[in-house]
């Protein structure tokens, strides 16, 4: 009843750019983000958690004032929505309530851009902004892998990274301030008040208001001044220590990304197939150490990758459960790991002297493999996003996690997580978003189950055993992809004593609790 | 720690027990940080704060009490391999300096008065400027925190390696005076590197400070301007161990920049500081340059005002304040040199 009233009152006072629908095509669109959990649940014939009661694209910040106000005094939730590509749950409406699509705030204020400062609506796709941006020779800075279907509203909430980070920051460095509709529908900017609010609602994830638009520095663009170099590593060891000593030597490269043995083998053996041998000559073959019984000597590397995947299949085919041999498979077949250095400065001078000094510093220690690696990396730098679909409809689970820790503890994290997910699921890494005091680690896993639920149960088990290991360690739970409800159990290992503190912001800024409620601390550990 | 504090100390007992009561405001040193906690569950709000190494004089609140950190926390720990610091707040920014150096670490970025400013102290008074994200403060080196709220509980922002993904309630204590509760500990990134700096100093226009501005986009990581102790003077630091050194000191010659003594501790003598954006800035600067510069970021600069400067025609304070809310900044905040 509250439902369709609410839906009428939108409909009599939202604007002309707004839409409001309860269809049940919309509910069911907006009932999950790209959390691969939620596409497990769906592929195992679960129904959603809770879809949203209507959900409302807001055409105006207007708009948003009047969605929460309606919403509060109907006692329903609010859960703002981006372009839903978060991976975590943040965005889904575990208690029903609006779905506030914020893509049609699409203000865009360059007037200060000679200050470095822009201000932008929520609900910029960040492809596309990048776009408008470079026309002006103008960039973000930011390139997050999901950057053709996520919003600028969506990297503040969550606190996000691109993957140059490691000259650009992160969203945090970027914002200066915003504007945000709390709770009780009041429009507010953050620098408005004594204190400064932007890093409170920074990473919020909707629940300490509707963000709605920001003002964002920006820098020259770097399209002419990119340069790229790979590197071969002896073990990871060995890279990781090149990038701290490179970052720690004032370097600030755009692109700093070293993967761990096996993907760097599935990289290079990809590249062979499409007749872009990236290897070094002396790598080309394999094996490098003494060779299996069951796979014979002298493959190349082309050769090598349909072989390991049909052992692959042969493997699992009589145990799903075996991936730790999977896992001792990749081992034995791989050798060495990649480095990808990439600079981008204003012109091609700046890069080419900033870029010589790096390189010639890299050289020094590692294999120099020529520009080729960093110029395919950076050719299919957004393909990841594309790579989960085809996995998740094979049958198979996939995910991927994201963790941090300092330079003295990344080596060591990499193993125990490794060791504690191996026998759960297959696992490769790359280490990427680094920075002088220490780095993140990007894992992907990948496994099968017996059936649907059994699939579903070692993915759980997965994500807890690698999880525990992270925070056993100490280390950071969450790098770039928000917290969301896959990661806020965790919350309190990162963040202790946070509980009463972010209860209190809310208690301030959303009195009722009606905004994307029973997320992050509200969540049970 | 400045001198008067250390008078008022040299008055309390040996052994400070908790509670040790002089003079007004009462000055406490609490034996333990459950002691501590226990009496800021007493304390009415804002009538009990910590206290540093007093060198700020603008102080937010007038408390009943102040209290002191020293001697309850764990001592301080260095991690050579991701170059940072895990510091008591009490430590002053010498004596944290001290343990870097001996490390070979330099921390960068501290306060002027580091034989009396302290660790948390410094962090209690700066709010997050991600505005200075390439001249960074004392407080954007801060990676981790430890602190108390005023209910006695306890909070941690463990390390990472950068900000984390999702919230961060270090912004509840960072630049909130101690009203909040007291920072307890702090990890800061120091540095590495040999800085090997060159100085460089050039007259202050509109002009040259629009050159300035462009070299600092394109080199803003070799490049920072240092507070000037005179007015009309832009003061620039150069890092010698940057490829892009050589370039900027040429660049900046042909500007009229000359080289400099090594600045130490100078303060400016402005009485207000205002943080600009470049447009402003370059306006204000046309209009009159006797003018002090403290800080130059991706976005702003920082200028100071003496109280005695003459009225400026077209400075309207209310003006201003809506150009600088207009384009998301706090209006004219107070930074301290």
């Amino acid at each position: 009843m509250a439902v369709a009233a609410l839906v009428d009152e939108l409909r009599a006072c939202l604007s002309p750019e707004a839409t409001v629908t309860d269809s049940a095509t919309a509910k069911l669109l907006y009932a999950r983000d790209a959390w691969p959990r939620l596409s497990l649940q769906a592929r195992a014939g679960q129904r959603a958690i809770s879809p949203p009661d209507l959900v409302v694209h807001a055409g105006t910040v207007a708009d948003v004032v009047e969605v929460v106000r309606a919403a509060g005094r109907h006692s329903l939730p609010v859960v703002p929505f981006g372009a839903g590509s978060g991976v975590c749950g943040a965005a889904v409406p575990i208690r029903g309530g609006v779905s506030l699509d914020t893509k049609r705030l699409l203000d865009l204020d360059l007037s200060r851009a000679a200050d470095g400062l822009i201000c932008v609506g929520a609900g910029w796709i960040g492809q596309r902004l990048e776009h408008e941006l470079q026309r002006h020779g103008l960039t973000l800075g930011h390139f997050p892998s999901s950057i053709g279907c996520s919003t600028i509203g969506g990297y503040l909430a969550t606190r996000s990274a691109g993957q140059y980070s490691t000259r650009f920051g992160k969203i945090e460095d970027m914002v200066v301030s915003l504007r945000f509709v709390d709770g009780e529908g009041q429009l507010r900017h953050t620098t408005e008040g004594p204190l400064d609010t932007t890093q409170l609602l920074v990473g919020s994830e909707g629940m300490l208001g509707v963000i709605v638009d920001a003002w964002l520095r920006v820098e020259p663009a770097a399209s002419s001044g990119r340069l790229f170099r790979g590197y071969w590593c002896a073990s990871v060891s060995q890279g990781l220590e090149a990038m701290r000593r490179a970052l720690q030597a004032g370097h600030q490269p755009a692109v700093f990304r070293l993967y761990d043995p096996f993907d760097s083998f599935i990289s290079g053996a990809r590249k062979a197939e499409e007749g872009e041998l990236l290897l070094p000559t002396d790598l080309q073959h394999w094996p490098r150490k003494k060779a299996p019984s069951w796979l014979p000597a002298g493959l190349s590397t082309a050769e090598l990758k349909p072989r390991l995947m049909t052992v692959a299949n042969e493997l699992l085919a009589r145990r799903p459960s075996a991936t730790h041999w999977l896992n001792h498979l990749a081992g034995k077949a791989a050798s060495g790991c990649l480095l990808i250095a990439g600079v981008e400065e204003g012109s091609e001078a700046d890069a080419a002297l900033l870029g010589q000094a790096l390189f010639d510093d890299l050289s020094a220690t590692l294999e120099d493999l020529g520009p080729a690696p960093g110029q395919y990396w950076f050719a299919h730098r957004h393909d990841v996003s594309f790579k989960m679909a085809p996995i998740l409809a094979s049958g198979m689970f996939v995910d991927t996690m994201e963790v941090s820790a300092p330079w003295h503890r990344v080596a060591a994290l990499y193993d125990a997580v490794h060791h504690a997910v191996e026998n759960e699921a297959f696992v490769m890494a790359h280490f990427s978003h680094a920075y002088t005091s220490g780095c993140s680690i990007y894992f992907t896993f990948a496994g099968f189950g017996a059936d649907e639920s059994d699939c579903l149960a070692r993915y759980d088990r997965v994500w807890k055993a690698g999880l525990s290991a992270v925070a056993a360690f100490g280390a950071a739970t969450t790098h770039h992809h928000g917290v969301g409800l896959l990661k806020a159990p965790w919350l309190n290992h990162d963040q202790p004593g946070g509980a009463p503190l972010f209860a209190a912001a809310r208690r301030e800024l959303d009195p009722a609790g009606l905004l994307n409620p029973g997320k992050l601390w509200e969540v049970a550990p | 720690m400045s001198d008067r504090w250390q008078a008022a100390l040299a008055a309390a007992p040996a052994h400070r027990p908790w509670p040790v009561a002089i003079g007004r405001p009462a000055i406490f040193v609490p034996a333990s940080l459950e002691g501590l906690a226990v009496e800021l569950q007493r304390a009415p709000e804002s009538t009990l704060l910590p206290l540093g190494g007093g060198t700020n004089g603008l102080a937010a609140t007038k408390p009943d009490a102040l209290y002191l950190l020293d001697g309850l926390l764990e001592p301080a720990s260095v991690d050579e391999t991701s170059a940072t610091l895990d510091l008591p707040a009490s430590m002053t920014w010498g004596a944290a300096q001290a343990i870097a150096v001996a490390y070979g670490l330099t921390l960068t970025d501290i306060p002027d008065a580091f034989a009396d400013a302290t660790i948390g102290g410094t962090l209690a008074r700066q709010p997050w400027q991600p505005t200075l994200h390439h001249s960074a403060t004392a407080r954007a080196r801060c990676i981790g925190l430890s602190a108390m709220l005023t209910t006695g509980a306890r909070y941690q922002y463990k390390t990472a390696s950068r900000t984390a993904s999702g919230p961060d309630l270090r912004t509840h204590f960072l630049g909130r005076a101690g009203t909040t509760g007291p920072i307890l500990r702090a990890t800061i990134e120091a540095s590495r590197e040999a800085h090997l700096p060159h100085d460089l100093s050039l007259p202050l226009t509109a002009a040259s400070l629009q050159d300035v501005i462009g070299l600092q986009r394109r080199f803003g990581r070799a490049l920072r301007l240092l507070p000037t102790p005179a007015a009309a003077t832009l003061r620039l630091r150069l890092r010698g161990d940057r490829p892009e050194t050589a370039l900027l000191h040429d660049a900046l010659a042909s500007l009229g920049a000359e080289p400099t003594a090594r600045l130490t501790n100078e303060r400016p003598a402005a009485d207000r500081w205002l943080t600009l954006p470049f447009a402003e800035a370059c306006a204000l600067i046309e209009a009159s340059a006797d003018l002090f510069c403290l800080a130059l970021g991706p976005t702003h600069l920082t200028v100071g005002l003496r109280k005695s400067h003459p009225p400026l025609p077209f400075f309207n304070h209310e003006l201003i304040r809506e150009g600088l809310l207009g384009a998301g900044f706090a209006h004219h905040s107070e930074v301290s040199p």
